[in-house]
C-alpha cells in the first residue's frame, strides 16, 4: 500500500471499520439487492410481454383497431387475413384466436382434498407448504389459445410440442397444457386426473408445452382452433383475435405499408419488432408498472444513501479531531471530501458484489416459487452500479459539512 | 497602548527578536470570543517579535491566552484585530485558503497525538508528506529516518492501537517535523514523554533550530525541562503578555546588573524584571554617551567594550562590563555628574525613565534599593550612584 502517493485513508477506514463498515455494506447491499429486485420484476415484466410475441411464428401481425395488449387482443373478421393474401409480398395467414378461459384445476392430493367448507389455508402455509398445498377442486382463468393445426403459428419448441401431439389434438376436447403452468392449474397431475374441464367442456390433456408464465395468466392451454370455436362460444372461426403473416424476406416494411394501405380501418398491421415493442411499452409505460417498480428503486437508493451517510456522518463524528489535525497541516476541506467520495465509493464497490451475489440467489428463488422470469441483465447491473455510484458521490459529498464541524482552533 | 509604547516595548533588549529574520510578528493583538452581552475578550494588546531559528517556550496559567494566541500565530483561526504575520505572511486580513498554504509550511504537535487508527505509524507520517509530494520511495525514506530519529525505527508498521501513549505522541511529532517546517507550533509536546524520550524531542528541537534551516519553535509547556533549551520565554497571565525575554540576552543582561556595585545583593528575580525593562544600544569607539552637567533620563550598564569617563575635563575611570553610569534627573534632582565616552564598539543596556518607574513599581526589593540609595546621598550629601 505504501506505494502509492498517497497513504489509503479511505480503504484502510473501510478495511478497519469494524463493525460500522460491516453495518455500511450490509446496509447498502441489502438496499441494492432491493434495487435489483425492481429491475429484475421490471425485466420480467418486459420479457413475459415480449414473450408472448416470441413464440409466434410471423413477421408482420394483424389486429383489431381495439387491440391494447396481448391479453387484451380484440375481435377481427377473417376476412382481413385473406385481404391481407391479396398482397403480393404476403407469403401466409394464420389465424390465432386467444381469449380467457375457466380451468377446472384438480384438487391436492387427489385422493383425499379438503372440502369445499374447509377453511383455507393461510397465506403463510400456502407459501410454506408451495405446489404441495392442500386445495379443493377448484377452476381459475388461465389464457386459451386456438390454432390452425395444418399451420401452426408458432416457433420451437412449442412447435416441436404440437407436432408431437399433433394427432391428439385432432380429437376433439384435446389440449396441451403449459408445463410451466403455477401447480394449481394441474400439470403435475395430468396423468391421474381425468376429470378437466375448460369452460364447462370436458377436456383431456394430451400433452405439455413451455411457455413462461406471466403477469397476467398463470397457465395456458393450445387446442385445435375448431375445438378453441367450440369451447369458447366463438360461433364459428371467421372471427379472429390476431392475424398472423409471413411475408418475403426484406419486404416487412413495404408490406406493412401496403397493408395500412390497403386494409379497411378496423384493423392495423405492424411488424414484429414494433408489435413487441409496443407489447413492452403497454406493460411498462401504459399501465402502473412501470412506475410502480420505478418507485422501488427510488425508495431502495434512498435508503441505501441514509445507511452511507449515516456510517460516513458517524465514522467523520468519531474521527473529527484527526480530520481537524489533517486540516491544520493544510488539507484542504475539499481534498478530505475526496477521501470521504472515496470512502463511500469504496463501501458502494463492496456492497455491489455483495448484492449481485446475494440477488442472484434471489432471482433464482423467485423464478422457483413464483415462476417468473428473472433476468440479471448488463443493462440492470450497470444501472444499479451507476445508481450506487452516484448514490456514493452525492453521500460522500453529504458528509463535508460534517467535515467542516469541527474547529481546528480547538486542536490547541 | 500607544505606538510610541509598542516601539518601546519592542525595543526592550530581551523583547527583540534574536536575529534580523523575524517570522512572528504581532503587534496590538486583540481577540474576543462570542459577541453581544456574550462577549469575552481573551488576548488585550499583546506584541511579540520571534525571530527565525529562536525556540520560544509560552508559559502561563489556564486561561491566560496563550492557547488563543498559538492558534492565532497558526493560522488556525482568523484575526480581528491588530497585526500579526507569520512567515512574512500578512494573516490579518488572510482567506481561508492563504491561511492554508501558511499551515502548510508549519508543523503542528497537538497535546492528543490524533493519529488515524486505520493507519500505521508510517502512513500517519505519511499523510504529512502527501502535502509535499516527492518520489514514493523518497517520501518513505523521509517518514522513515524521522521515525528512526525518534526512536521508532522498530515501530514503522505498527498501528496506534499497537503503541503506547509515548510511542503515539512521537509518532506525531514525526507528522509535524516530516516536511521540514519552518515554524513548529507545539502544545505541551513532552506531557505524555518519558525522561529520555522527551530529552530526544528536545534536543531534535534545538538541532532543528540550530541547523541549516533555522526552524522557529513555539512551545506551549509546564516542563521545565524545555526551559532550559528555550531562546525566549513568553509568559502570559489574563490574556497578556507580562514576561517576553530573550533568554540569552535576559541572562547577559543579569550578569552586568548582578556585577553593578549599586544593585550588589539584589535577587536573581528582581534583576531578572528589571533586565525585562531594559533595550540594548551599540555605540562605536569616540562617542560621547552622556555629557557632564546635562539633565538625564537614562541609566547605562556595560555589556561589553569599555568607556572613559570624566569630571570636570579630567579622566577619571574607566567604565567596563557591569559598570553603570547616566542619570534620571528628574527622579534624583540632580544632573548627569560625568561624561562618558566609548573607547571601544560598546553594547550598553539601557533603563530610560519611564521603565525605570515601572522597574520601581514592579519590585519592591529594586525600590526599597533606590530609596536606600537616595538616602545615601541625602546624608553624604551628594549625588547618588547610578542603580
Amino acid at each position: 500500500m505504501l506505494g502509492m502517493r498517497n497513504p489509503p485513508l479511505a480503504w484502510r477506514n473501510v478495511a478497519h471499520g469494524g463493525r460500522r463498515s460491516i453495518a455500511a455494506i450490509s446496509g447498502v447491499a441489502f438496499s441494492l439487492v432491493m434495487v435489483l429486485l425492481q429491475l429484475g420484476f421490471l425485466q420480467a415484466v418486459r420479457i413475459t410481454a415480449a414473450n408472448n410475441f416470441e413464440v409466434l411464428d410471423f413477421d408482420v401481425l394483424l389486429t383489431s383497431t381495439r387491440f391494447e395488449q396481448f391479453y387484451a387482443p380484440g375481435f377481427m373478421p377473417m376476412e382481413r387475413l385473406r385481404q391481407a393474401l391479396e398482397t403480393a409480398t404476403v407469403e401466409s395467414a394464420s389465424p390465432l384466436y386467444a381469449t380467457f378461459a375457466l380451468w377446472r384445476c384438480p384438487p391436492n392430493p387427489l385422493d383425499d382434498p379438503p372440502g369445499d367448507s374447509a377453511p383455507p389455508p393461510s397465506a403463510l402455509a400456502r407459501w410454506l407448504a408451495g405446489p404441495n398445498s392442500p386445495r379443493p377442486l377448484q377452476r381459475r382463468q388461465l389464457f386459451a389459445m386456438g390454432f390452425d393445426l395444418d399451420r401452426p403459428p408458432f416457433l420451437p419448441p412449442i412447435l416441436d410440442a404440437i407436432e408431437a401431439n399433433e394427432a391428439g389434438l385432432r380429437v376433439p376436447g384435446h389440449v396441451l397444457l403449459n408445463a410451466l403452468s403455477h401447480p394449481d392449474f394441474g400439470w403435475w397431475a395430468r396423468d391421474r386426473f381425468h376429470d378437466w374441464e375448460m369452460e364447462k367442456t370436458a377436456v383431456k390433456v394430451v400433452g405439455g408445452f413451455e411457455m413462461l408464465r406471466g403477469f397476467a395468466a398463470d397457465s395456458t392451454v393450445l387446442c385445435a382452433a375448431d375445438d378453441f370455436v367450440r369451447i369458447l362460444g366463438y360461433g364459428s372461426r371467421e372471427t379472429v383475435n390476431l392475424g398472423l403473416l409471413k411475408v418475403k424476406p426484406g419486404t416487412v416494411d413495404a408490406t406493412v405499408a401496403a397493408l395500412r394501405e390497403r386494409l379497411p380501418d378496423d384493423v392495423l398491421a405492424t411488424s414484429r419488432e414494433e408489435t413487441i415493442a409496443r407489447e413492452v411499452d403497454h406493460w411498462v409505460n401504459q399501465t402502473s408498472t412501470g412506475k410502480l417498480f420505478a418507485i422501488g428503486v427510488a425508495v431502495a437508493m434512498a435508503v441505501a444513501a441514509v445507511v452511507v451517510y449515516q456510517v460516513l456522518s458517524n465514522d467523520v463524528r468519531e474521527h473529527l479531531p484527526e480530520y481537524a489535525t489533517l486540516r491544520a497541516m493544510g488539507y484542504s476541506t475539499w481534498r478530505l471530501a475526496g477521501v470521504l467520495v472515496l470512502q463511500a465509493t469504496l463501501y458502494m464497490l463492496f456492497s455491489f458484489a455483495v448484492a449481485v451475489a446475494v440477488a442472484a440467489a434471489v432471482y433464482r428463488a423467485t423464478e422457483a416459487l413464483a415462476g417468473i422470469p428473472m433476468a440479471m441483465t448488463p443493462a440492470n447491473l450497470a444501472l444499479t452500479f451507476a445508481l450506487a455510484l452516484a448514490v456514493g458521490l452525492v453521500s460522500g459529498a453529504l458528509t463535508v459539512g460534517r467535515l467542516r464541524s469541527g474547529d481546528l482552533a480547538d486542536l490547541f | 497602548m500607544s505606538s510610541a509604547t509598542i516601539s518601546t516595548t519592542l525595543d526592550r533588549a530581551v523583547n527583540r527578536p534574536a536575529g534580523t529574520d523575524v517570522v512572528i510578528r504581532a503587534v496590538g493583538v486583540n481577540y474576543a470570543y462570542g459577541t453581544g452581552q456574550t462577549r469575552t475578550q481573551v488576548l488585550f494588546d499583546n506584541h511579540l517579535e520571534v525571530g527565525r531559528g529562536e525556540v520560544v517556550v509560552m508559559t502561563g496559567p489556564s486561561g491566560s491566552g496563550k492557547s488563543t494566541l498559538l492558534t492565532l500565530i497558526g493560522a488556525l483561526r482568523s484575526m480581528q484585530e491588530g497585526h500579526l504575520s507569520v512567515l512574512r505572511e500578512d494573516l490579518s486580513k488572510a482567506q481561508e485558503w492563504e491561511r492554508v498554504e501558511v499551515r502548510k509550511r508549519i508543523g503542528f504537535i497537538f497535546q492528543q497525538h490524533n493519529l488515524f487508527t486505520s493507519l500505521s505509524a508510517l502512513e500517519n507520517v505519511r499523510m504529512a508528506t502527501a502535502l509535499k509530494p516527492a518520489s514514493v520511495k523518497d517520501m518513505n525514506a523521509r517518514c522513515e529516518a524521522m521515525l528512526e530519529r525518534l526512536g521508532l525505527g522498530d515501530r514503522v508498521r505498527n498501528r496506534p492501537s499497537e503503541l503506547s501513549g509515548g510511542q503515539k505522541q512521537r509518532v506525531a511529532i514525526a507528522r509535524a517535523l516530516v516536511n521540514g517546517p519552518a515554524l513548529i507550533l507545539a502544545d505541551e509536546p513532552t506531557a505524555s514523554l518519558d525522561a529520555e524520550s522527551s530529552g530526544i524531542v528536545l534536543d531534535l528541537f534545538r538541532e532543528l533550530a540550530d541547523g541549516p534551516d533555522k526552524t522557529t519553535v513555539l512551545l506551549v509547556t509546564h516542563d521545565q525541562r524545555v526551559l532550559d533549551k528555550a531562546d525566549r520565554i513568553v509568559h502570559m497571565i489574563g490574556g497578556r503578555i507580562v514576561t517576553n525575554s530573550l533568554t540569552r540576552v535576559a541572562v547577559r543582561i543579569v550578569r552586568a546588573l548582578a556585577a553593578t556595585d549599586s544593585l550588589a545583593g539584589l535577587s536573581e528575580a528582581t534583576l531578572s524584571r528589571l533586565a525585562t525593562h531594559m533595550t540594548a544600544e551599540t555605540r562605536g569607539a569616540g562617542d560621547e554617551i552622556v555629557r557632564e552637567g546635562e539633565e538625564g533620563d537614562r541609566f547605562y550598564t556595560v555589556g561589553s567594550g569599555v568607556a572613559d569617563a570624566f569630571q570636570d575635563g579630567r579622566f577619571v575611570e574607566e567604565k567596563c562590563f557591569g559598570e553603570s553610569f547616566g542619570m534620571i534627573s528628574s527622579y534624583f534632582k540632580v544632573p548627569i555628574p560625568e561624561t562618558v565616552k566609548a573607547r571601544t564598539e560598546m553594547e550598553l543596556y539601557v533603563l530610560a525613565k519611564d521603565d525605570f518607574l515601572r522597574a520601581l513599581a514592579d519590585d519592591q526589593s529594586f525600590e526599597a534599593r533606590i530609596r536606600g540609595l537616595l538616602a545615601g546621598a541625602a546624608q553624604g550629601d551628594h549625588a547618588p550612584a547610578s542603580p
